[in-house]
């Protein structure tokens, strides 16, 4: 009998030892793939193309860079750009011209309607995000935005960089209770006209106020997720543009003109031509203010029943030139070491997409560590997060914001 | 003689005129439907109509046809109104002098110091406020931006006013003004009679190619539309910029049929112009001669008018620039605070660093891109001097002119998709390539008019002396045109700096200009740091206008002709 | 009435100076109708400077002494205009977008259409130049622009003539022809004429004056 128990052990062992030598070989031969990219990214240079318009950006990516430099002897030069439109344009002129290699952009930072069209047609390359270590640590599943971009799947076709929510921003001094949602604003501009506005459309921030405003005044939310083709477009959008007519006239420049960017607004806010301001990063207010970019009597604010939030990723075109140092690069931009320093309110503010859950305990702590800014919100203040509508509502909003007040 | 002139079309058609219309063609196929790379390309005229279909079109074409024909007649009338006005007056020299400054200011960098000057929360209002005008925070008045485009059109008389006096100088010299005004007031005629009757018809065929080119500058536009037109909608050309950059791809189709159609107007409004040209000189043949008036008083105001106009138009432009650089020192700088409220030097050191390369880039360009332009724009003028070919009538001249008359964004997008199928985008060699087919032009035209009129007589005697064609034109001819030569190539490298769809499109993001930092970061709006780099932009062409002017005088320090 | 009183044009004590350094000595003579005054001196002796002194067209750094009388008035400071005096140049100055006819039909004062289109036809036929009204200036031979250019200024019936060089620019045989038309047309419209010249063939009879001298000279030694 005793034999017989000892057989068994011996089996049990024999099995355990080669299901933990096959998980070990499959986390080897993991691990081998990434030494070998790692191998290959030594010395290359990676393009990065990166909307230029922020000092603290561009710091933030500078800093990047030369960590990269040292740590992995890869070469990370931002090309700065004014509208990602630009370098997409560029990548399809490649294609056109049929440069399947030695494209020009190695990385490009990007999201929703950008990622789509590239999605489309086929302009990224294949699927790299789940090769990177450091994608096991973001946070997936609190995060839908991370893997559904404007509703458009991701598929592992680009990394998560950082999140991003939409928050106004009021100067307190000049206007002391701020809105609490759309209808409000409407009544705090009918004591208050022309102090604020949002940039015309199709500029970005635009078309989200606008979609704000959708989600708080369609009668049935539902109705967001699904193509728009598939929905009454006029019966359901007509409470908008029925607000709009009414909201127009006590903006900024009655609305026959309206600010060129969120980043123009904070310079109004400044000089107090706009009270009211928007912005996707919650740290926004309290980095201008330590700029001096703003007063410090600003203050960040949401609407009670949550604002439009989103994901911006880095992605990778299907001819770039330097492809594994610009996955090196996106795998460090991911790391609880990157994502702390550009969450540091100080630096950059920008919210992590890591899960907490996921991260050490030291690491845990100097997240929870971070001093907030006096303007910025925590994120329990910051309330719920509203998912962006399905991608196909942004042609036909545009469209018919054109129309009524563009033409 | 036929060969050289063929030999002539042909190097210069190839360097100029093929690649402008090979990129039209690259332009236009998108346009009508044929873009490999994209889904659903095939040739229709879908991407016409949809232009055509799109809300803001109609208004946007009312709006930069508007514009441009105002701002281009108002800034022509004024150049040619103070010149007649100021011909020989106390201000004459003053008018000559701040031309070369004024042209230095890129278009960009004084258009956001214009904005800024003008705004309700600008310069002017916070000089005024709150004392006198009782405001603690902005009005909210419609200036900047406002839906006519009126501050757009200001702003670009502003600019292209001191290019037509510019070019009228160099007009007059082509015949003897003094003279013929002497004989016309000896005939009783007033010198506004004088001047309108016989000075303007003979500088008007000089002028009509400058006319052209500001005409296609104006309604192309897209820079300054963005900082200072409408955006509700916004003029065609920014239109245009729109769909290029459209996240939706399928707007590049719109794009490029956009881009195309900017073309035809362009076209037709060059033709609307020389009609009317046609048509007021058929209508005016018998008023020239009809006789001098016999009642004349010489109107006192007209003077003092256009000097008030000559002081306002350097004022502003003085001021826009001056509120940049108190901009790229400031810390803090609030409503209505007439001056910053913190200093700093912070932005110039950063900057400093961060632009090392594109600064290197720039001047490297600008340098090569000018020396070039002006070695072939003597090569030609050696060539027209010899053979004595005359300016006007040589239609082949047109070929040279072609880059700055079709919009730059008709055919850019065809030159960068080209020069991506040959591998040739992204390196220094192409960018400077492609600005020197916008540099040329400018370079020619400032340089002609001396270069023809030098006295060929000089050169011939020193070839007998010193035996040598080579020789003469070098220690003799090239000598003696120094200061319009150093001008010239002043000129052409502030074209070089201010160029920015080029060097966007043919750079690849591999060669970084200061002009495109410049765009990127105003896209920030961060004043300060828009007002650093916008003046980065203007001290490269700045020094260079100075090195210009001091340089011929250093080296003919004793030679009062040169 | 002796004709001698009848002095249409005088110069008293005239002198141009640059910076307090005179280009010649005051000088005085007087020019009846139809009379022509030919002016010589070496280069550089202000020959020029006297005309525009005369003329009005005076540069500013120059500044002038004496006076100037034209038919009984002053013409000092009087600006160009009012003046009524005919400047012809070495260059015919003729004006290139205008054709021939309208050159001339530019110097006749306001008035009747046929009036003056019959005066520029009167004119071009005493010129031997029938039927050119309406040739381009630039299909002129340079006799012919000369010409054209003295009609010109004849036309408008001025109450002086100075001419500078009128003949330097044109050659031997063209000069001839040119500074005979030119004399007849002073006799013929009875108008003072002062020309300035180095050419001692200008002169029509053997008189002329000397500017340096500033003083009448004959050519016969």
């Amino acid at each position: 009998m005793l034999k017989c128990t000892t057989e068994i052990l011996k089996k049990k062992v024999l099995v355990a030892t080669v299901l933990a030598g096959l998980s070990a070989a499959a986390i080897a031969q993991a691990d081998d793939v990434w030494q070998q990219t790692l191998n290959e990214a030594k010395g290359q240079s990676v393009y990065f193309n990166a909307w230029g318009g922020s000092d603290t950006i561009n710091d933030y990516i500078s800093w990047a860079a030369a960590e990269v430099k040292k740590q992995y002897q890869v070469d990370v030069k931002q090309v700065k750009i004014t509208d990602t439109g630009d370098v997409v344009s560029r990548i399809l002129a490649e294609k056109s011209a049929g440069r399947e290699t030695g494209g020009s952009v190695d990385l490009i930072w990007i999201n929703g309607e950008n990622f789509k069209a590239m999605k489309d047609n086929q302009l990224l390359a294949q699927a790299y995000t789940q090769k990177l270590p450091n994608y096991a640590l973001v946070d997936t599943e609190n995060k839908p935005s991370t893997l559904y971009d404007f509703t458009t799947a991701v598929d592992n076709l680009e990394a998560p960089w950082g999140m991003a929510q939409l928050v106004f921003m009021h100067d307190s001094k000049r206007l002391a209770k701020p809105p609490t949602d759309m209808l409000s604003l409407l009544e705090t501009l009918k004591h208050n006209k022309g102090r604020f506005s949002y940039p015309a459309l199709p500029n970005f921030h635009g078309t989200t106020f606008i979609k704000q405003a959708l989600h708080e005044l369609i009668e049935d939310s539902s109705l967001l997720s699904k193509p728009v083709s598939e929905v009454d477009f006029e019966r359901v959008s007509a409470p908008l543009w029925a607000y709009l007519d009414q909201l127009h006239p006590l903006l900024w420049r009655s609305g026959k003109s309206f600010p060129k960017s969120a980043e123009q607004m904070k310079q109004l806010l400044n000089d107090s031509e706009l009270f009211i301001s928007l912005s996707f990063n919650p740290n926004d207010a309290s980095n201008a203010i330590a700029n001096d970019e703003l007063p410090d009597t600003v203050r960040s604010y949401v609407h009670k029943n949550g604002t439009l939030g989103n994901t911006h990723f880095v992605a990778i075109p299907f001819n770039a030139n330097a492809k594994a140092g610009a996955q090196v690069f996106a795998n460090f931009l991911m790391s609880a070491k990157a994502q702390l320093r550009k969450a540091t309110p100080a630096i950059w503010g920008d919210p992590t997409v890591l899960a907490m859950s996921k991260l050490s305990t030291a690491q845990q702590q100097q997240f929870f560590n971070l001093k907030l800014g006096a303007a910025t919100l925590t994120s329990e203040q910051l309330g719920k997060v509203l998912l962006e509508p399905h991608s196909s509502w942004v042609a036909a909003l545009e469209k018919a914001w054109l129309a009524r007040y563009a033409n | 003689m036929l060969y050289r002139k063929l030999l002539l079309i042909f190097v210069g058609g190839l360097l100029f005129a093929l690649p402008v219309l090979l990129g039209l063609l690259a332009t236009w196929l998108p346009a009508i439907g044929y873009l490999p790379g994209l889904k659903g390309s095939e040739f229709s005229i879908t991407a016409l109509q949809a232009v055509f279909a799109h809300p803001s079109t109609y208004s946007s074409l009312s709006l930069s046809v508007s514009s441009a024909l105002i701002a281009t007649s108002a800034a022509f009338v004024l150049s040619q109104w103070l010149c007649m006005s100021l011909y020989k007056s106390a201000l004459w020299s003053l008018l000559k002098h701040s031309i070369a400054p004024l042209l230095a200011v890129p278009h960009l960098a004084f258009a956001i110091g214009f904005a800024f000057l003008i705004a309700p929360s600008g310069w002017l209002m916070r000089w005024l406020s709150p004392a006198l005008t009782g405001f603690d925070i902005p009005p909210d008045w419609l200036i900047v931006n406002d839906s006519y485009a009126i501050s757009l059109s200001v702003g670009l008389i502003l600019k292209e006013t001191p290019f037509f006096i510019l070019m009228t100088l160099s007009a007059l010299s082509h015949f003897d003004h003094r003279k013929t005004l002497q004989v016309a007031a000896s005939l009783r005629y007033s010198h506004t009679q004088a001047w309108l009757k016989l000075i303007f018809p003979q500088l008007y065929p000089h002028l009509r190619l400058p006319l052209f080119a500001v005409l296609s500058y104006s309604l192309s536009v897209v820079d300054v539309a963005i900082v200072l037109g409408p955006n509700a909608p916004a003029t065609f050309a920014v239109l245009i910029n729109q769909w290029f950059n459209h996240s939706d791809i399928n707007y590049r189709f719109l794009g490029a049929a956009g881009a195309s159609v900017m073309l035809l107007l362009v076209i037709a409004l060059i033709a609307f112009i020389y009609a009317a040209e046609k048509l007021i000189k058929a209508q005016s043949q018998s008023w020239l001669v009809v006789g001098p008036k016999v009642f004349h008083k010489e109107a006192i105001m007209g003077m003092l008018l256009a000097k008030a106009w000559l002081c306002l138009v350097l004022l502003m432009s003085f001021l826009s620039v001056l509120a940049l650089l108190v901009w790229s020192f400031s810390r803090q700088w609030r409503f209505p605070d007439a001056l910053p409220s913190r200093w700093s030097v912070k932005y110039w050191e950063k900057s400093w660093q961060q632009l090392l390369e594109p600064l290197q880039n720039t001047a490297s360009i600008g340098f090569v891109s000018a020396a070039l332009a002006l070695l072939i724009c003597i090569a030609i003028l050696q060539w027209q001097a010899v053979y004595k070919i005359p300016v006007q009538r040589s239609w082949w001249l047109g070929l040279l002119y072609l880059p700055i008359l079709v919009p730059q964004i008709s055919f850019l997008f065809g030159i960068q998709m080209l020069l991506v199928r040959f591998h040739l985008e992204g390196s220094l060699a192409s960018v400077i390539w492609v600005h020197l087919i916008f540099v040329l032009p400018y370079a020619y035209l400032t340089l002609s008019q001396v270069y023809l009129q030098f006295d060929e007589r000089y050169l011939q005697q020193a070839t007998i002396l010193c035996q040598s064609k080579w020789r003469a034109f070098f220690y003799v001819k090239l000598p003696m045109l120094f200061k319009p030569l150093a001008f010239s190539f002043a000129v052409a490298f502030a074209v070089s700096v201010a160029q920015y769809l080029p060097s966007l499109y043919v750079g690849a993001g591999r060669i970084n200009t200061v002009t495109l930092e410049s765009v990127a970061l105003a896209s920030g709006a961060d004043a300060r740091v828009s007002a650093v780099f916008a003046l980065w932009q203007f001290i490269l062409p700045l020094l260079v206008y100075i090195a210009a002017i001091i340089i011929p005088q250093i080296c003919f320090k004793n030679r009062r002709e040169l | 009435m002796p004709e001698a009183s009848n002095k249409v044009f005088s110069v008293d004590k005239l002198q141009v100076s640059f910076e307090q350094h005179a280009l010649f000595p005051p000088v005085s003579f007087s020019i009846a109708s139809g009379e022509l005054l030919v002016v010589m001196g070496p280069s550089g002796c202000g020959k020029s400077s006297l005309l525009a002194a005369i003329a009005g067209t005076l540069a500013p750094q120059l500044s002038l002494a004496g006076s100037v009388r034209l038919d009984g008035q002053s013409v000092n400071g009087m600006p160009i205009e009012q003046r009524g005096i005919g400047l012809q140049y070495q260059q015919d100055l003729l004006f290139p977008h205008l054709n021939v006819a309208g050159n001339l039909l530019f110097a006749l004062s306001r008035a009747d259409k046929k009036l003056r289109l019959q005066q520029v036809k009167d004119a071009l036929v005493s010129a031997d130049l029938e039927g050119f009204e309406n040739r381009d200036v630039a299909t002129l031979s340079g006799g012919q622009r000369a010409r054209v250019s003295l009609l010109r200024t004849l036309l408008a019936k001025p109450k002086l003539l100075l001419l500078d060089e009128p003949f330097s620019r044109l050659d031997e045989e063209l000069r001839v022809d040119f500074r005979r038309f030119v004399f007849s047309s002073i006799k013929q419209m009875g108008v003072p004429a002062l020309l300035v010249t180095h050419d001692r063939q200008d002169c029509p009879n053997d008189v002329y004056f000397d500017l340096a001298q500033a003083k009448k000279t004959s050519l016969k030694p």
